[in-house]
C-alpha cells in the first residue's frame, strides 16, 4: 500500500515537472502565445 | 533566444525589468514580503530541520515568494515571452500557497501528519491545475497593448477551491477545539486560526477582486496581509515555543523595518527621501541588533533555567523512590527481627522461671539484665515497623471496646516511676467515669505514652506535668503540659518529622527522633489530630483530639 503510494506521489510530481517545463517551452521557445490588441478583445 | 519586447518597453533593471512602468507601491508593497518570506522559509528549515509543521510553512513561504516574483514580472517584464510565462505559471504557486496552508494548519494543532491519502489527493489537484497551464484554459490571450494576459476560465473554479481551503482551515481550528480544554491551547488555536485565515482571505480578495475588475492595482494590498501572519507566528515563537527555533521576534522586526525603509527608495516622487531613508535605517540596524543580542540572551538564560528544573524534578523523583525503597526495606528488616527477639524472650523468660533449670544468683542477675534488652529492642523494632507503615501509608488499625479508664490507669502506671524519681509535681485531671469505647488500642496508647514520656523526659526535676481529658461530643480531647526545655521556634515546624529532634536536646537527651512521628501518624490514622504550643525555656503543651465511637451494647442471651 505505502508503495503504491509513493508511486502515484512520484508520478503526479512528475506530471507537475513535465507540464511546467513545458510550459517554459511552449511560450518561450516555441512562442506559442495567442496575442491580441486590446481594442480585440471583448 | 529571440524574445520580444512589449511595446515601450525598455529593459533597464537587470535586463528583464522596465522599472520605469513599475507603479510607485509596487516595489514597496512586494520587495518586504518577497524578502520577508525568503527569511523566514530558510530560518524555519535551518532552526526547525526536519519536523513536519516546519515544512508545510516552508511550503507557504516559498510558494509565496515565487508568486511575488511572477507577480513582479507581471507587473515590470520587458519582454513579452517572460511576461506570459509568469502569467501562466501564477496558477501553481497560487494554489499551492492554499493547500500548504491547510496542511499547516492541520499538523500545527494536531502535532501530527496528515494522512497519505490526502497528501496524495492534493498532488492529484496539483498535477491536473499543470496540466491546465500552457492551455488557454488558463490564459486565454495576451493582450499586446498592455502587455498583460487574459485569464481563462480555470480561474474561476480556481477561486472557488481556495474559498474551500480557508474554510477547511476554519473547520480544522473548530475541530481541534472541541477536543482541546487547555485554555494556552485554545488561545494558540484562536490566534494562529486567525492570522492564517487573515492573510488567506486578504490574498484572496485583492486577487479576485483585482482580476474581476480589472483593476490590478487592488493586488498590491494582497500580500501585506502576510505580515500580520508572519508577525504572529513570530509572536507565538517566542510565546509559546512554536517551532524550535528563538529569538524571532526580534530579529523580524529589524527584518521588516529594514525591508520597509530600503523599499521606500523605489518611491521615487518623494525629494530627499534617500537621505531620511538612510538615517532611518541606520538606526534601525543600531537599535535592532541591540534588540536581538538582549532578546537572545533571555532566552538563553530561561531555557538554562528551564533544564535546571526538568533536572531537579528528575533528581526530586528519583529521592522520592531512593525513600520509598528505604522505608520498604525497613520493614521488611524490622518484620524479619521481630520474630527472633521474640523467641529469645521467650527463652529468657524460660531461663528465669526456672523452667531449664536453677540459676544461681549472679546467673539470674545476668539474664535480667539481656531481659530488659531484648524488650528494649523489640520496642525498637516495633517502633520501626510503625515507622515504616505509617511512612508507606499501610497503617492497620483494629478497633476494639477499650476501657478508658483502664487504659488510662495502665499508662499513669508505666510513667509513675519516672514521675516519682524527678520528683515531678504530675496533675491529672479527667472524668471520674470516662466512657468505654471502640478504638485502636495498641496505636492510641502509644500516642498517649509517647506524649506523656516525653513529657517527663524533658522536664527538669521538680517541675510540673499536666494531664486532661475530657469527652465532648463523642470526641475525646486530650492535653499534656510540661514545665521542661520547649521546642526553640525554628525547629517547630519539623517537630513532627520522622528522626528529627530538637536542636536544643539532641545531644543532652536520648531519644530515636520516632515518638512524635509515630503519635502523629497514630492519631491522624484513626481521625483525628495533634499540635503543639512551646515556648523555648518554659515548657510544652501538646494537644490531641480522638473520635470515638461506643461499641453496640452487647443483648444478653434468653
Amino acid at each position: 500500500m505505502k508503495n503504491i503510494e509513493k508511486i502515484l506521489a512520484i508520478l503526479f510530481l512528475g506530471v507537475i515537472t513535465t507540464a511546467v517545463a513545458f510550459t517554459f517551452y511552449n511560450t518561450l521557445i516555441n512562442k506559442n502565445i495567442v496575442i491580441i490588441q486590446s481594442e480585440d478583445s471583448i | 533566444m529571440n524574445l520580444s519586447l512589449c511595446p515601450d518597453a525598455v529593459p533597464n533593471l537587470l535586463m528583464v525589468f522596465d522599472i520605469a512602468i513599475a507603479p510607485p507601491l509596487l516595489l514597496y508593497s512586494y520587495v518586504p514580503i518577497f524578502i520577508l518570506c525568503v527569511f523566514f522559509a530558510w530560518f524555519i528549515a535551518k532552526n526547525d530541520y526536519g519536523s513536519i509543521q516546519s515544512k508545510y510553512f516552508l511550503g507557504i513561504t516559498l510558494s509565496l515568494a515565487i508568486w511575488i516574483a511572477l507577480v513582479l514580472f507581471q507587473w515590470i517584464g520587458a519582454y513579452l515571452e517572460v511576461v506570459h510565462l509568469a502569467w501562466q505559471l501564477l496558477l501553481l504557486p497560487e494554489i499551492t500557497i492554499f493547500i500548504s496552508a491547510c496542511f499547516f494548519s492541520f499538523t500545527f494543532l494536531f502535532k501530527r501528519d496528515a494522512s497519505n491519502i490526502y497528501k496524495n489527493f492534493s498532488l492529484l489537484i496539483l498535477a491536473a491545475v499543470s496540466l491546465l497551464l500552457p492551455t488557454q484554459v488558463n490564459i486565454n490571450m495576451f493582450d499586446l497593448v498592455n502587455c498583460e494576459g487574459v485569464v481563462g476560465p480555470a480561474w474561476r473554479w480556481i477561486y472557488i477551491f481556495e474559498l474551500i481551503c480557508i474554510v477547511i482551515i476554519v473547520f480544522i481550528a473548530l475541530r481541534y477545539l472541541r477536543t482541546e480544554d487547555g485554555r494556552k491551547e485554545r488561545v494558540k488555536t484562536v490566534l494562529f486560526t486567525t492570522g492564517l485565515t487573515y492573510f488567506l482571505s486578504i490574498f484572496w480578495a485583492s486577487n479576485y477582486f483585482a482580476e474581476t475588475t480589472k483593476t490590478y492595482e487592488i493586488n498590491l494590498i494582497g500580500p501585506i496581509g502576510m505580515f500580520l501572519f508572519l508577525g504572529i507566528i513570530s509572536y507565538m515563537m517566542v510565546k509559546f515555543r512554536v517551532f524550535k527555533a528563538k529569538l524571532f521576534a526580534s530579529q523580524i522586526l529589524v527584518i521588516v523595518l529594514w525591508g520597509l525603509i530600503a523599499a521606500l527608495l523605489f518611491i521615487q516622487s518623494i525629494d530627499y527621501i534617500h537621505i531620511v531613508v538612510l538615517c532611518t535605517l541606520a538606526l534601525v540596524s543600531i537599535f535592532g541588533l541591540s534588540l536581538i543580542k538582549s532578546v537572545k540572551r533571555e532566552i538563553e538564560q530561561r531555557e538554562k533555567i528551564e533544564l535546571l528544573a526538568a533536572d531537579l524534578k528528575i533528581a526530586n523523583d528519583q529521592l522520592h523512590e531512593l525513600d520509598r525503597q528505604k522505608d520498604e526495606l525497613l520493614g521488611i528488616v524490622a518484620h524479619q527481627l521481630a520474630k527472633p527477639i521474640t523467641a529469645i524472650r521467650w527463652d529468657l523468660e524460660s531461663l528465669l522461671d526456672g523452667d531449664l533449670g536453677t540459676l544461681n544468683e549472679k546467673q539470674q542477675e545476668e539474664a535480667k539484665t539481656m531481659r530488659s534488652q531484648a524488650v528494649n529492642l523489640a520496642d525498637l523494632v516495633s517502633m520501626i515497623l510503625d515507622v515504616s507503615r505509617i511512612q508507606l501509608g499501610k497503617i492497620k488499625l483494629e478497633p476494639q471496646p477499650l476501657d478508658m479508664n483502664e487504659f488510662f490507669k495502665d499508662i499513669l502506671d508505666v510513667i509513675e516511676p519516672s514521675v516519682k524519681q524527678k520528683k515531678l509535681n504530675f496533675v491529672k485531671d479527667m472524668p471520674k467515669n470516662l466512657p468505654t469505647v471502640l478504638l485502636d488500642k495498641r496505636y492510641t496508647r502509644m500516642t498517649i505514652e509517647n506524649l506523656m514520656t516525653n513529657a517527663v523526659k524533658y522536664t527538669p526535676d521538680g517541675g510540673k506535668v499536666e494531664l486532661v481529658v475530657k469527652v465532648v461530643d463523642g470526641v475525646m480531647h486530650g492535653r499534656v503540659t510540661d514545665t521542661g526545655c520547649g521546642i526553640p521556634k525554628e525547629d517547630q515546624g519539623k517537630i513532627f518529622g520522622k528522626m528529627y529532634r530538637a536542636t536544643n536536646v539532641r545531644n543532652t537527651v536520648d531519644g530515636n527522633g520516632f515518638g512524635l512521628y509515630v503519635a502523629k501518624g497514630a492519631i491522624e490514622g484513626q481521625g483525628g489530630k495533634i499540635w503543639f504550643e512551646s515556648t523555648e525555656g518554659k515548657g510544652t503543651t501538646f494537644f490531641f483530639e480522638i473520635p470515638m465511637i461506643e461499641p453496640a451494647p452487647v443483648v444478653p442471651k434468653t
